[in-house]
């Protein structure tokens, strides 16, 4: 009897120590944990992608980042199908934050921090973060796409595969391709260092995560620290009568968006067959039809994009309000303008 | 520690220069001047269906305002599929109406880039084609008759072309073709082997609009009374690149498509207004 008191206690003992030891590790900032992970483990409902960190793999997030790059891997030894021979998922993109803000979706923010951070500045929303946000496809997307956003709205997989059907104009993905691609998502997802927590907010979260705090609250507080929807509004394009044709534009900006956005698609190794560069054809041309409601004027083909044909299925993703606003437009006309004869 | 962190520092600062791009693109817009081939080659998995026309004589006695110039007509008439390899090795297989004594043609090609102008490196682009034709059209009945195929090798021609072509601005290219051609079966006074030297240029005009032209001369025309004269080739060409087409309208003094044909059968004598309009449309899809 004695023998087995000591031995209860011993164990309670054992458990009691290794329960605080543990906890004390458990600083999500000082292992830059996965927001995802955290907010799981604060007991915020699981999202339908959330794959716990014990059944993701390196070796499956690498097919899935492969897959996103270049639109195939290498799996057993063999290349896997492609699944778009027009577009890659980085064609419009980004793998990376973009935003210097994650709670704020401003082009002209982001306009400055991808100058500075040399990345490219895409059409559509980047997958960095991807999976904290709550919905997809959102606001205005109904207008190009119709019924088929509804499940894509709620359901990260269905975004997944309605961008790899529609968006990139190729095939569905296999079920393992999907769960590369969702794995690979959620390796990219944002990271508790990310978050622009001040100290005593840090605090908070620590304490949540040894149960000393309101985890409701904290809850709240990490996801105000990045939007939970990339929103969408679509433009019309500007009548002919109220284009400023550059006037008010700043063309300094104006060159960082023909260089990391234009240039990103339309460049000669580029994804399109319709090809422009830093020449003064190329500006001329621009130049001439911007002040014109034609396919090749900025003002138009910015605002409406193209949309993918029989025969000839790459096509240009039209450009929202939140991806490029409306002064960036004359910004970009004004660099056109100091470029062109 | 350090030793070994300045080695890796270097390797990805010469692994970056080396990979910077300093490929000078779009010499010309398509993988022709006019008749002949340019340096362009279409990338890997690029198919490029292209057709062709080459209406009648212009002016002269089968010309003007009877045959509405010469629309009225068809001269040659090409349809064609060329397929990217890879980005420096294309294939292509070309159907000709026939231009010349040959009907009926049936045309293979291989064309490799080895040399691309680059800014910093070559000055010029080298590229190879050659050429393999055949023609279905009946073998003739009169012996003397360059047609009258006594079996399949004299169906046969081949011809072999070197590109070496500059970009020297953005609106200024030049193409030099020296060409040679070889037919399996020739008229009794006609030579088996024909070289021409050829020159090409392409002058931009803006963005979407460009003026070509293309010019050879032929060195061993048959000099006898026997044969129609032989006359160098030439042509001039608007081209318009709408972006997804390239849509060119030309005027030229050849009848026929093809290195096989265009060489050493031009027998248009432009002096009496045997020229002809024409136009290729070219169409790349991605496979």
């Amino acid at each position: 009897m004695k023998y087995t008191i000591w031995g209860i206690l011993i164990i309670a003992g054992g458990i009691l120590v290794s329960s605080f030891s543990n906890k004390k590790k458990n600083d999500p900032f000082k292992d830059n944990e996965k927001v995802l992970d955290i907010l799981v483990s604060l007991g915020d409902k699981r999202p339908l992608h959330y794959i716990a960190p014990k059944n993701r793999s390196s070796e499956i997030v690498s097919h899935g980042k492969n897959i996103a790059f270049n639109g195939f891997t290498t799996k057993d030894g063999e290349e896997t199908k492609i699944q778009s021979k027009h577009f890659v998922c980085t064609d419009c993109h980004n793998m990376v934050q973009e935003d210097p803000d994650l709670a704020v979706a401003d082009p002209e923010a982001r306009l400055k921090y991808a100058a500075k951070m040399n990345i490219p500045l895409l059409p559509a929303t980047t997958m960095a973060g991807v999976v904290n946000r709550e919905t997809w496809y959102n606001d205005d997307y109904s207008k190009k796409y119709g019924s088929l956003v509804a499940p894509a709205r709620d359901t990260l997989r269905n975004a997944i595969h309605l961008c790899a059907v529609q968006c990139s104009q190729g095939r569905a993905l296999e079920d393992w391709e999907m769960e590369a691609m969702v794995q690979y998502f959620l390796s990219i997802g944002h990271d508790m260092n990310d978050l622009a927590l001040n100290e005593d907010e840090k605090e908070k979260v620590r304490l949540a995560l040894n149960g000393l705090g309101d985890e409701k609250a904290v809850i709240d507080l990490i996801k105000s620290k990045y939007i939970l929807k990339s929103p969408a509004t679509f433009m019309y394009p500007q009548k002919k009568e109220n284009r400023k044709l550059g006037e008010n534009g700043n063309p300094e900006n104006g060159k960082k968006i023909f260089e990391l956005s234009c240039l990103t698609c339309h460049k000669e190794t580029g994804v399109t067959n319709y090809k422009l560069n830093s020449t003064t054809l190329t500006f001329n041309h621009l130049k001439y039809w911007s002040s014109k409601d034609a396919h090749f004027s900025v003002y138009n083909i910015i605002r409406k994009g193209t949309y993918a044909k029989n025969g000839y299925k790459p096509y240009m993703p039209n450009y929202t309000k939140e991806r490029l606003s409306d002064q960036q437009l004359e910004d970009l006309v004004a660099y056109i303008n100091s470029m062109a004869n | 520690m350090k030793k070994q962190l300045y080695i890796l520092i270097f390797l990805i600062v010469s692994f970056n220069a080396s990979s910077q791009d300093t490929r000078v693109f779009n010499t010309f817009h398509t993988t022709r001047v006019i008749s002949s081939h340019s340096t362009e080659t279409l990338w890997k998995n690029e198919l490029d269906f292209r057709v062709g026309h080459r209406f009648g004589d212009i002016a002269g006695t089968n010309g003007g305002p009877s045959t509405m110039f010469g629309i009225d007509n068809s001269s040659d008439i090409a349809v064609g599929f060329e397929y990217g390899v890879t980005n420096l090795f294309n294939i292509g297989l070309t159907r000709y109406k026939g231009a010349g004594p040959y009907r009926q043609l049936f045309e293979g090609y291989a064309k490799y880039k080895f040399i691309q102008q680059k800014t910093d490196k070559s000055p010029v682009s080298l590229v190879g084609v050659a050429k393999i034709n055949a023609t279905a059209m009946p073998a003739s009945l009169d012996s003397t008759s360059p047609t009258s195929f006594t079996d399949f090798t004299s169906r046969i021609s081949y011809s072999y072309q070197l590109l070496i072509a500059r970009k020297f601005s953005e609106r200024f290219s030049l193409q030099l073709m020296p060409t040679f051609v070889h037919r399996n079966y020739v008229a009794f006074y006609d030579n088996n082997q024909t070289a021409a030297l050829g020159a090409g240029f392409r002058l931009q005009l803006t963005k979407m609009i460009g003026v070509i032209g293309e010019y050879h001369f032929v060195f061993n025309k048959p000099e006898t009374t026997n044969h129609p004269p032989v006359f160098d080739p030439f042509g001039f060409a608007v081209e318009f690149n709408t972006g997804g087409h390239i849509f060119q309208l030309n005027i030229t003094n050849s009848r026929g498509f093809g290195e096989a044909q265009y060489i050493p059968s031009t027998f248009s004598d432009a002096s009496a207004g045997q020229v002809r309009f024409g136009f290729t449309i070219s169409r790349i899809f991605k496979l």
